[in-house]
């Protein structure tokens, strides 16, 4: 919805210093910043799949290797495959390109779970090096671990006869500490196919692969038919402020829930500025732009709006001085308390919102940016000790900020 | 930027105790079976057919010109069946969609000439692109941006979408006025 | 539509054609087929021969643009919303998809699926198995085409009647 309401044309400055959209943007309450998904902190809230929509946590995701157990995608045009029964048997079929996996010679199968994959040729070799190492890890471990161990000087269980199995555990204690090491091979480096080669094998194929289903499966030679491939895993995330580690937007428990447990969005704490009207560019001569400023908090707001000095060959030269307006909030029914004030630059005053008027003249180039600062302060329920009703006072003085800037041209 | 005044000729428009808005140049039939919440538009050759199944849709949606709804066709148990639609509130849709969709949730914006399959499942505050071809059977989580044919999720929508979506869809029903009312030219 | 003095529509007594379709010209429609209201036949400029339980949903343009030459459709294709079909033959169980188009004069052999705004270009022929892709590739697939339809045109053939009236007879609704 933001492309209907071309938000994309009223960029706020983020405290990171990079220019986004407002519906992009987060305000944290403890510190009174604007914050952007790249500078606060990223967590991982659940993992899902986004074809099944069944929700795994972190540890059985690593159990499934980040891949969802029910959902295979058709290697041909990434989309999901349903499964079909025939003669009490299982096959998958695409349906938006027909591809069915008897194509791929995978004979339809009992139960429409654990279609194959390609494995790697050399992980057992792997598995057997990583077990190999570890041992000898353990080996390098045992001196340190037993001096950690209290010294039992005394008797130790060596010499107790075999009548209540202490034998055999301290047995098997001993093989821990010390495993027994078969010798390994040794891997023999293989040389890899050469351009010449590579490019060979993968024209003799009938059906030339796009990039995309080679990346997808790196594993299927080119005679090898393509299998489906597994889906992976999607995270879901929560955002957290990185200089106060307060969160900022928690989602309600469950995958399809879109309400919010906790949520600062940054619209409901900046007032929300829009172009009301197409712009109408005169060369040379000082044009107007419109603008709504809205007001989306739950409390009203004096605000002070400066067009900005021309910094850059892009941004235009505007005119107008500063304004200050009070803006009451949504919730407040007695807007009688707002004087109408009659001023070359407030065009209208509905409810919350102000429409502003605007001279600039346009620049010689393209490209046309306005930029303003806002500079606005509340009743005090921004901050996060509004709600535990302390210290209103304090934070109903603190100036916020923001900077815009505005795209004029389409 | 805002969304400006439309305006529309009395005599083409019908509008519903309920706040509903329908041109008289539509396409739906079997108006028994369609329940439209209030406050909708309707625009003019859209062709909802609630003969062949229940169709719900929710209140403050806005379907423009060209957009056909159809009921999807599911074997339940091997038997074949039309299944209902249920379409929820503030949903957007621009002209010529093609909705063979079984549950299109809330706060959706289905771009213009997209062609949702038989079944799919949409869900909450997400965003279609125009363009798009959906194939049958399948479902997308919340906040999806939905593209490419046949679509997958490209990317995710701005997680204030919800209020996005009132806001402008409320903005887009006030606005949309008879043309000899007397609405100042800027609201 | 007020018939015209030109038109020989021969609907087969099985088939279900509603009232709002548009046909003129020469079309002879076979058993058990299922057209849906506001689907467009255009057989001016020459027959239009239509097989057994096809299924024709709204907004599909079957128009002959050819020189008199008649455009045979074959049995249980299925056509969907607002596709155009001005192709000189096509064969069994095809699925054309929504928006896709079939240029003039093109062949299109049995079991084909051309996905959803997809075009078949002019005098192309398509060979058996075929699936047309949304770049234009043309890949076969194997598998008998599942016939899925034959449960949907029984199901529309009973409902299709409770809401509209049957071509020809009786006033349209909408």
């Amino acid at each position: 919805m933001s492309a209907l309401l071309q938000s994309f044309r009223v960029k706020y400055e983020c405290s990171c210093g990079k220019f986004r959209n407002l519906s992009d943007l987060h305000f944290c309450r403890q510190c009174f910043k604007i914050k952007c998904e790249e500078c606060a902190c990223v967590e991982i809230d659940m993992l899902y799949c986004a074809r099944c929509l069944e929700a795994s946590t972190v540890p059985e995701a690593r159990l499934k290797k980040n891949q969802c157990f029910n959902c295979v995608e058709c290697p041909m045009c990434m989309n999901i495959l349903s499964g079909r029964t025939e003669n009490d048997k299982f096959f998958l079929i695409c349906q938006a390109c027909s591809w069915q996996t008897r194509e791929a010679g995978i004979e339809d199968r009992d139960s429409a779970k654990k279609w194959p994959v390609y494995e790697n040729e050399i992980t057992n070799e792997m598995n057997d090096v990583m077990n190999h190492m570890k041992k000898l890890e353990m080996i390098q471990n045992a001196p340190k671990d037993s001096k950690n161990r209290k010294i039992s000087k005394g008797w130790s269980a060596h010499h107790l006869p075999n009548k209540f199995g202490l034998q055999s555990m301290v047995e098997k204690k001993r093989q821990m500490m010390f495993p027994d090491l078969t010798p390994l091979s040794v891997h023999e480096p293989e040389e890899p196919l050469s351009l010449e080669e590579e490019l060979e094998n993968r024209y003799k194929s009938k059906n030339l692969r796009t990039a995309d289903q080679i990346i997808r499966q790196p594993l299927a030679s080119s005679d090898q038919p393509l299998f489906p491939v597994r889906v992976p895993l999607q995270g879901r995330t929560s955002i957290r402020c990185d200089e106060c580690e307060r969160t900022l937007v928690k989602r309600d428990y469950g995958v399809v829930a879109y309400k919010f447990k906790i949520s600062a969005f940054a619209r409901e704490y900046v007032p929300d500025i829009r172009i009301s009207r197409p712009v109408q560019f005169e060369n040379d001569k000082t044009s107007h732009v419109l603008l709504t400023i809205t007001n989306l908090s739950s409390s009203p707001i004096q605000l002070k709006i400066s067009p900005q000095e021309k910094s850059r060959d892009d941004l235009v030269e505007c005119s107008t001085p500063p304004v200050n307006i009070s803006i009451p909030c949504s919730i407040d029914t007695d807007t009688a308390g707002v004087p109408a004030e009659k001023s070359d630059v407030i065009v209208f005053r509905q409810h919350n919102r102000i429409g502003l008027n605007f001279d600039f003249i346009p620049n010689q180039s393209n490209e046309h940016f306005l930029a303003l600062s806002l500079e606005y302060t509340q009743n005090g329920s921004f901050g996060l000790l509004a709600d535990k009703s302390q210290n209103t006072e304090e934070a109903s003085s603190k100036v916020l900020k923001a900077n815009v800037i505005v795209q004029l041209h389409n | 930027m805002d969304l400006g005044i439309l305006t529309y000729d009395e005599t083409e428009w019908a509008t519903t105790h309920t706040g509903n808005k329908v041109n008289k140049k539509h396409g739906i039939t079997g108006t028994q079976n369609i329940i439209i919440a209030g406050k909708s538009i309707i625009e003019k050759s859209v062709s909802i057919r609630g003969g062949l199944a229940a169709v719900r849709i929710g209140k403050n949606c806005i379907l423009k010109s060209g957009c056909h709804i159809r009921p999807c066709f599911k074997y339940f148990n091997k038997k074949p069946t039309q299944c209902n639609t249920i379409i929820g509130d503030y949903v957007f849709m621009e002209e010529g969609c093609i909705v063979n969709a079984s549950q299109i949730y809330s706060f959706v914006h289905l771009g213009a000439r997209c062609i949702l399959g038989n079944g799919c499942v949409i869900r909450e505050c997400s965003r279609v692109l125009p363009g798009s071809v959906i194939p049958p059977d399948t479902i997308f989580p919340p906040f999806s941006t939905i593209g490419g044919s046949p679509a997958r999720v490209i990317g995710n929508e701005p997680l204030c979408t919800e209020n996005l979506m009132i806001e402008a869809c409320t903005m887009y029903y006030e606005n949309f006025v008879p043309k000899n009312s007397h609405k100042p030219s800027l609201t | 539509m007020t018939a015209e003095p030109e038109n020989k529509i021969q609907i087969a007594e099985s088939a279900v054609v509603c009232a709002e379709a548009q046909i003129s010209g020469e079309v002879s429609i076979g058993d058990g087929c299922v057209i849906h209201p506001f689907a467009i036949f255009d057989a001016k400029n020459g027959p239009i021969i239509i097989g057994n339980n096809c299924l024709f949903e709204e907004y599909c343009v079957i128009r002959n643009c050819g020189d008199g030459e008649p455009m045979i459709i074959g049995d249980e294709n299925a056509f969907h919303v607002e596709s155009e079909c001005f192709a000189k033959y096509v064969g069994n169980r095809n699925l054309i998809g929504c928006r896709a188009r079939l240029d003039r004069a093109c062949f299109v052999a049995d079991d084909c699926h051309i996905t959803p705004q997809c075009h078949v270009a002019s005098r192309q022929t398509l060979e058996q198995n075929a699936v047309v892709v949304e770049n234009g590739v043309i890949r076969y697939h194997e598998g008998n085409k599942n016939q899925i339809l034959n449960g949907q045109l029984e199901v529309l053939r009973n409902l299709l009647p409770n809401y509209h009236h049957k071509y020809g007879k009786g006033k349209k609704t909408g």
